[in-house]
């Protein structure tokens, strides 16, 4: 880490200018701004608004965390990349980006997942962080290693047309205060199956930028306590205040264990089917076909691109009977049956219906054609 | 009667109907009273304990507070309100 002067240049001075000229921030809170500090967790769709705002502000450190590569379906609304990123991992695209944006600032960035492992040992370094995830596992442990060691979680989510907002901590209440525990997958499926408008994060994560910026500045009114509800299509927002719960853990954040996420939000319990992995499914694909591939997303997702599976979209398989279900597939339930989607989430339940209706050879396909394109054949487009 | 407002993820079951009404004292009696003749709603909206859904949470209409699930009775009701229903949310 860097040492940070504390003076800013000719050529700061100059860049900060319209900072400057505000009596709220000056020159003053502008060296602030230099000597601050955050731990962006995800460079995707808040990511990519929160993270470019963060650096033309002149946040002196900021740290990324972000272990997938960008891929085409990205740039409908993650900004901070260009076509020419495609295919190259989110954290470093978005490193080149930003310091081309602020050669002042300092980029850390962590091509990792974060996880219950390297939670606690990221965030000490930073000063806050801001939760730009897209799963609720990850954000239970934002959450929760926030409150362990005293720091801001700058929170923003968002879904199809509407996002929420606020500032947790462990003052004035959390995110487990506020929703103790996540919902079904039926009741939230992620960006990638139920869409999103592009413009939405845009504004849901310049507002988690705005209030990291408010906070370390010391002034305004903070979104602590309270939440933003955004509604773009009936272009309204709401601000409702929420209280802290006295049973929650932000009252004894000494006692909170980082662990057991994914098992406590995993949508649907595992059961036994079995899974096998793009490595394994590459090889089994090479050799004598001696099973069904079977492609359990949207049409227009099979459209886009395709192992060569059978597309037999997860909703029409919920559809069916024991009876139906031959005529559909016309495959013997002896028969091997490999099943994708696209995280790997969908085939499981898939999987799932399948065991039901009498089909004993069923294996999910891990990390679905995600995986495929990451680990496999990065040319697939998804 | 009181309304409940549901957000655009229960579209499918409730078929479209993002607004139902019901007779109660508390809102815990009113969503109990919506989900009569709705097993697949009571599936989401109480867990197999009886408590109400930790993922939800509620404001009344033209107020600004928020209710998570755990508050559920402080709401302060009254006939011919409208309570809107708030999802935790993934996406990012």
């Amino acid at each position: 880490m860097l040492a940070v002067p504390d003076a800013l240049s000719k050529d700061e001075q100059s860049r900060y200018l319209r900072h400057l000229l505000l009596d709220e921030i000056g020159e003053a809170g502008q060296l602030r701004l230099k000597q601050s500090s955050v731990l962006c967790i995800g460079a995707g769709g808040l990511g990519s608004p929160a993270l470019l705002y963060l650096a033309a502000a002149g946040v002196g450190r900021i740290g990324i965390v972000d272990m997938d590569v960008v891929d085409a379906s990205n740039l409908q609304r993650q900004v901070l990349f260009t076509t020419d990123d495609v295919g190259q991992p989110k954290a470093e695209a978005a490193r080149r980006r930003l310091l081309a944006l602020n050669p002042f600032i300092q980029i850390e960035t962590f091509v990792e997942r974060f996880d219950e492992s390297n939670a606690e040992r990221m965030l000490t370094r930073f000063d806050a962080i801001m939760d730009g995830t897209d799963n609720f596992a990850t954000r239970y442990l934002v959450n929760d290693v926030a409150l362990k060691l005293g720091k801001p979680n700058f929170f923003g989510c968002i879904f199809k047309f509407t996002g929420q907002v606020s500032v947790f901590g462990r003052e004035t209440g959390c995110y487990r205060c506020v929703f103790p525990a996540a919902p079904s997958a039926e009741l939230a499926p992620d960006c990638a199956r139920a869409g999103v408008l592009g413009v939405l994060p845009g504004l849901v994560g310049s507002y988690q930028a705005l209030e990291y910026l408010k906070w370390r500045l010391g002034i305004g009114t903070s979104l602590a306590g309270k939440l933003l509800m955004i509604d773009t299509l009936a272009t309204k927002f709401r601000t409702l205040s929420y209280a802290r719960n006295p049973d929650c853990m932000c009252n004894r954040p000494a006692e909170i264990q980082l662990a057991g996420y994914e098992a406590a939000c995993a949508s649907e319990p595992k059961g036994d089917v079995p899974e096998i992995t793009v490595q394994e499914l590459d090889t089994r694909m090479k050799g004598p076909c001696d099973f069904v591939l079977l492609d359990v997303r949207d049409a227009l997702e099979h459209a886009i691109g395709n192992l060569g599976g059978r597309l037999v979209p997860l909703d029409t398989l919920a559809q069916q009977s024991s009876d139906s279900i031959g005529a559909l597939l016309n495959v013997e339930r002896s028969q091997t049956l490999i099943v994708h989607c696209r995280s790997g989430k969908r085939s499981l339940k898939a999987c799932q219906i399948l065991q039901r209706l009498g089909y004993s050879h069923v294996l999910n396909v891990k990390g679905g054609v995600v995986a495929w394109q990451r680990e496999i054949d990065p040319s697939l487009t998804i | 009667m009181v309304t409940v407002v549901f957000p655009q993820q229960f579209s499918k079951i409730l078929d479209g109907q993002l607004k139902l009404s019901g007779p109660g004292a508390s809102l815990r009696e009113v969503l109990a009273n919506i989900c009569d003749s709705r097993a697949d709603l009571r599936k989401l909206l109480f867990l197999e304990t009886g408590e109400v859904s930790p993922f939800i949470g509620f404001s009344l209409l033209g107020a600004d507070s928020f209710y998570s699930s755990k508050m559920i009775a402080a709401v302060p009701l009254k006939t011919g309100d409208s309570v809107e229903v708030i999802l935790s949310m993934a996406g990012g």
